[in-house]
């Protein structure tokens, strides 16, 4: 518990950290959007026409920039919600970082399509006069949607961690404190508060996966529900959100970097989460060479060389006008990054900002490179039309990017980037995707440590029915029986303590057991019989001890010391022949058991309590508790009837 | 067969799309019996079906009817677009030069396709369809997505970029859709087949200048009463395309437009 308050500490450091270098930063990114407002202003008074945008190229760098930032703003969902659902806990200390890279980036795109009007005096008739029919008013509905979703998304797992900051930050301003103390809506921290987030938490993640996919979705469709010579594709849905999970995913890389190394993040943000990012990174981005394979090779292998509209617009990208951008996009935005984040020698941190910073580049000119050519291939016979970006452009582009940066280095400097609850308080540990996704199946069939960690969704005692899942992949008679309580309460996963029986006291269990109940009478210092329970008819009987010195064996119970399981089990004398993987065999009073060491805390911050299993007369015991098995053991020896 | 400067000047601006030009005449489907019967018949005579017929074998580039465009409709400065002297082409002539050495002049006005994807695409509405099947734009409601640019395969809409000059004769005139003056700045602008002409039983400026040149190249007419005019004389549409043959420019979009093109007869076709 010591190691974690030294996290929360070194977590919540820069919040009230400020530096000279800080100040410095927040007023250079001020400057620059500054500069771009000013620069906006100027459109605005004088007429869109001070852009380099003109009647046949009528979209330009505006909209490449604004299906960008929407591109970036996939990464939240896929980083959160995706891999949430995908019980990938290695994600735990940068899925927030990737939420606010979300933020941040919506807020940069929902600017662009606005700044873009010829009136923008008028933006209101788009919601006074939205007409069902056009692709930009499912813009406005997706991405309105999707702004309020993630964010929703990114607030709720930060109400435990806003909570902190309201009990911890306590010299900060008064407004600051205010500030958390509203935000943070009175949580307490309790289990049933905790229940109450993670249902929501769990809610949002299945919501916010089909409305990011839609949204990129509906991007493309601006594009490719208008009758235009390379816009008329079919794949440019999925196409579009490829590249969008690609650019988000080089940027979360780049931010990452940017964190650990100005927040001295070293310990939470490791260099395995660098290899996986990269690793998916270098998996999007063979995706997208794949689609752009696709998007180009298929029609150019029977169109080129022919006199069509087709055929030019894809002669002026290959080797026509266009082909510096398209081949550097191609190269040195798909084809080198792959490269750098597959050969081992480049897989370095270095090696990996190089790939994430070209991909970034790449995909921006992708876009441009989808927006400006069809736009400029004449659609009647005549001049190619042109375009080159104006002071302006690259002024607001600028303030935009700068933008992106201020509210993320602002968001850093009031909340903690990395979740605090989520990544050092084991008494709050959640395991939200087997919550959600039960895999009753495969708990029948092995018992390696990974599927053993999603059992421990039907539980508020949550070890205690993780040993009887164990107990269920060894004697079979039990599998059926915890099934059996499975379904009868999976309607109401988050009271399986249901599963364990009623509370009895302990002069009670002796006659409503239906074999001799054993109680230990050595026990570590401390230790106190918390609870007692009889389910399954009498057939199950749990002893639950609190003890202050032994880490708690349960996510949910801080206080549980650790369990102890009896189970009649009239079929099974001695133990099984098989041994589940992480278990060795032991000898408990010469009675043949299995044993498993605790796992300690692993890389993820999970960790699974040791465990004792032996069979004696027909009954079937299990100790569970985050104790070397040496001690387990002793208390096993120790076991007299009541 | 000599050609002016001004018409050297269409023919080298539009070199690098020539091939297109020449294979989109090549790619000219005529229209069927069944379309050139649903062109011309109406279910309600009195409603006008507005329609437009483009004889490509008599025009020689003089660009009269831009030029009537621009005076009849106050066109705005093009600032940079392609563009008439200066000022947005609403109805503008391409040409080119065929495999035979002929050149070739196609004047193009708003196409005004009965399934126009400019109004599909509007996300407030602006571009709406009157009731006698020409496509409007209200740019008191425009806001200026230029989406609708994009959408159109005909590239017959324009912009405008900055403020237009407005004489003050202009600002008296009351804005209507059907004669969208005085112009505006940060909205589309396209042709209207001079609405306010024709539903006086006027023809569009173009196809009256057009006639005044001799050229005879433009006519204009109502399709549900199967007569279209170039100012002067009065033709059979049915007959017209009878004899000739008629053409849409990109059928295979499905866009419907309404404006029909005769080949050049002899040409390259």
């Amino acid at each position: 518990m010591q190691q974690a308050k030294d996290n929360t500490d070194q977590l919540l450091d820069p919040l009230v950290r400020r530096s000279n270098g800080y100040y410095l930063l927040v007023c250079g990114l001020l400057a620059i959007c500054g500069w771009g407002a000013y620069a906006y202003a100027v459109q605005v008074t004088s007429g869109i026409g001070v852009l380099g945008v003109r009647s046949e190229v009528m979209w330009g760098v505006y909209i490449t920039n604004f299906v960008f930032f929407i591109g970036i703003s996939h990464v939240g969902a896929l980083m959160s919600a995706i891999l949430r659902l995908t019980s990938a806990d290695w994600r735990k200390p940068i899925t927030r970082l990737a939420e606010v890279v979300t933020f941040a980036s919506l807020l940069a795109a929902i600017t662009w399509p606005i700044a873009h009007l010829g009136r923008p005096d008028r933006w209101f008739n788009l919601l006074t006069y939205p007409k069902l029919q056009s692709p930009l008013v499912w813009d406005l509905l997706c991405i309105g949607t999707y702004m309020i979703g993630s964010t929703i998304f990114l607030y709720l797992p930060l109400i435990p961690d806003i909570a902190k900051c309201r009990d911890r930050l306590t010299n900060v301003s008064k407004f600051r404190r205010w500030f958390y103390s509203v935000l943070s809506l009175g949580w307490t921290g309790s289990e049933y508060e905790m229940k109450l987030l993670e249902k929501a938490i769990g809610i949002m993640t299945i919501l916010i996966i089909p409305i990011a996919i839609s949204v990129h979705t509906v991007v493309s469709w601006d594009f490719a529900m208008q009758l235009r010579t390379g816009w008329d594709s079919t794949i440019f849905g999925p196409y579009f959100v490829a590249g969008a999970l690609l650019s988000g995913v080089a940027t979360v890389l780049l931010v990452m970097a940017a964190l650990t190394k100005f927040y001295h993040l070293d310990a939470f943000i490791t260099r395995k989460h660098f290899d996986y990012i990269a690793t998916l990174l270098l998996a999007l981005d063979i995706v997208l060479i794949y689609f752009t394979i696709n998007e180009y090779m298929v029609p150019g292998y029977k169109i080129l060389g022919q006199t069509t509209m087709e055929a030019q617009w894809l002669a002026s990208l290959l080797w026509g006008i266009y082909w510096p951008r398209f081949w550097f996009q191609i190269i040195a935005g798909l084809i080198l990054p792959a490269i750098i984040l597959a050969v081992p020698r480049t897989r370095t941190i270095t090696g990996y900002l190089v790939a994430s910073l070209l991909v970034d580049i790449g995909m921006w000119l992708e876009r441009f490179n989808i927006v400006v050519p069809s736009l400029a291939l004449p659609q009647l016979p005549y001049a190619w039309g042109q375009y080159t970006p104006t002071w302006v452009e690259f002024s607001t582009t600028a303030a935009s990017f700068a933008g992106f940066a201020l509210v993320y280095l602002l968001f850093t400097r009031t909340f903690p980037i990395i979740s605090i609850w989520e990544t050092t308080d084991q008494s709050t540990h959640t395991k939200l995707s087997a919550k959600i996704f039960p895999k009753p199946t495969r708990t029948l069939i092995g018992a390696s440590d990974s599927v053993f960690a999603s059992r421990r969704r039907f539980l508020s005692y949550g070890a205690m029915m993780a040993g009887g899942f164990a107990l269920g992949s060894i004697s079979p008679n039990i599998a059926k029986a915890v099934v059996r309580g499975v379904e009868k309460n999976s309607s109401d996963l988050t009271v399986p303590i249901s599963n364990l029986g009623e509370t009895v006291s302990i002069n009670e269990v002796m006659s409503m057991a239906q074999f001799q109940v054993e109680q230990p009478t050595r026990m570590p210092g401390g230790s106190r019989l918390d609870d007692v329970r009889v389910g399954n008819n009498g057939e199950l009987v749990t002893l639950l001890y609190v003890n202050p010195n032994v880490p708690s064996i349960s996510m949910y119970a801080p206080a549980v010391g650790f369990a102890i399981l009896e189970m009649a089990d009239p079929n099974l004398e001695t133990s099984p022949t098989y041994l589940p993987i992480g278990f060795t065999r032991v000898k408990v009073n010469l009675n043949t058991g299995l044993a498993r060491e605790p796992s300690g805390v692993e890389f993820d911050n999970r960790s699974e309590p040791g465990q004792l299993q032996w069979w004696q007369g027909g009954v079937h015991f299990v100790i569970l508790a985050n104790l070397p098995i040496e001690q387990i053991r002793q208390i096993a020896e120790s076991m007299e009837p009541i | 067969m000599g050609f002016s400067r001004r018409q050297f000047l269409t023919i080298a601006a539009s070199a690098a799309g020539g091939a297109a030009f020449v294979s989109m005449l090549e790619n000219l489907r005529p229209l069927t019996a069944a379309e050139t019967a649903q062109l011309t018949s109406a279910q309600d005579p009195s409603v006008k079906k507005w329609i437009w017929v483009i004889d490509l074998g008599k025009c020689d580039g003089c660009k009269k009817c831009t030029e009537a465009c621009t005076v009849e409709m106050r066109v705005p400065p093009a600032w940079g677009q392609p563009e008439y002297e200066g000022y947005q082409p609403w109805i503008q002539v391409f040409g080119t030069v065929g495999s035979d050495q002929r050149a070739f002049f196609m004047p193009v006005p708003c196409q005004n396709c009965q399934n126009a994807p400019c109004v599909k695409v509007c996300p407030v509405g602006a571009n709406y369809y009157s009731e006698d099947g020409i496509v409007l734009v209200d740019q008191l409601r425009c806001v200026g997505t230029r989406i609708c640019i994009g959408a159109c395969p005909y590239e017959r809409r324009f912009f405008n970029w900055f403020d237009p000059p407005v004489s003050e004769e202009e600002k008296s005139i009351p804005y209507s859709p059907d004669y969208n003056i005085p112009h505006r700045r940060g909205v589309v602008e396209k042709c209207i087949w001079c609405r306010h002409r024709v539903v006086v039983g006027k023809v569009p400026a173009c196809v009256e200048a057009c006639a005044k040149a001799g050229m005879k190249v433009l006519w204009f007419g109502d399709a549900a009463q199967d007569a279209v005019s170039d100012g002067e004389e009065v033709v059979s549409l049915s007959q017209m395309i009878k004899d000739r043959g008629a053409y849409r420019l990109k059928e295979d979009l499905g866009t419907d437009p309404r404006v029909l093109y005769l080949p050049p007869q002899g040409g390259s076709t």
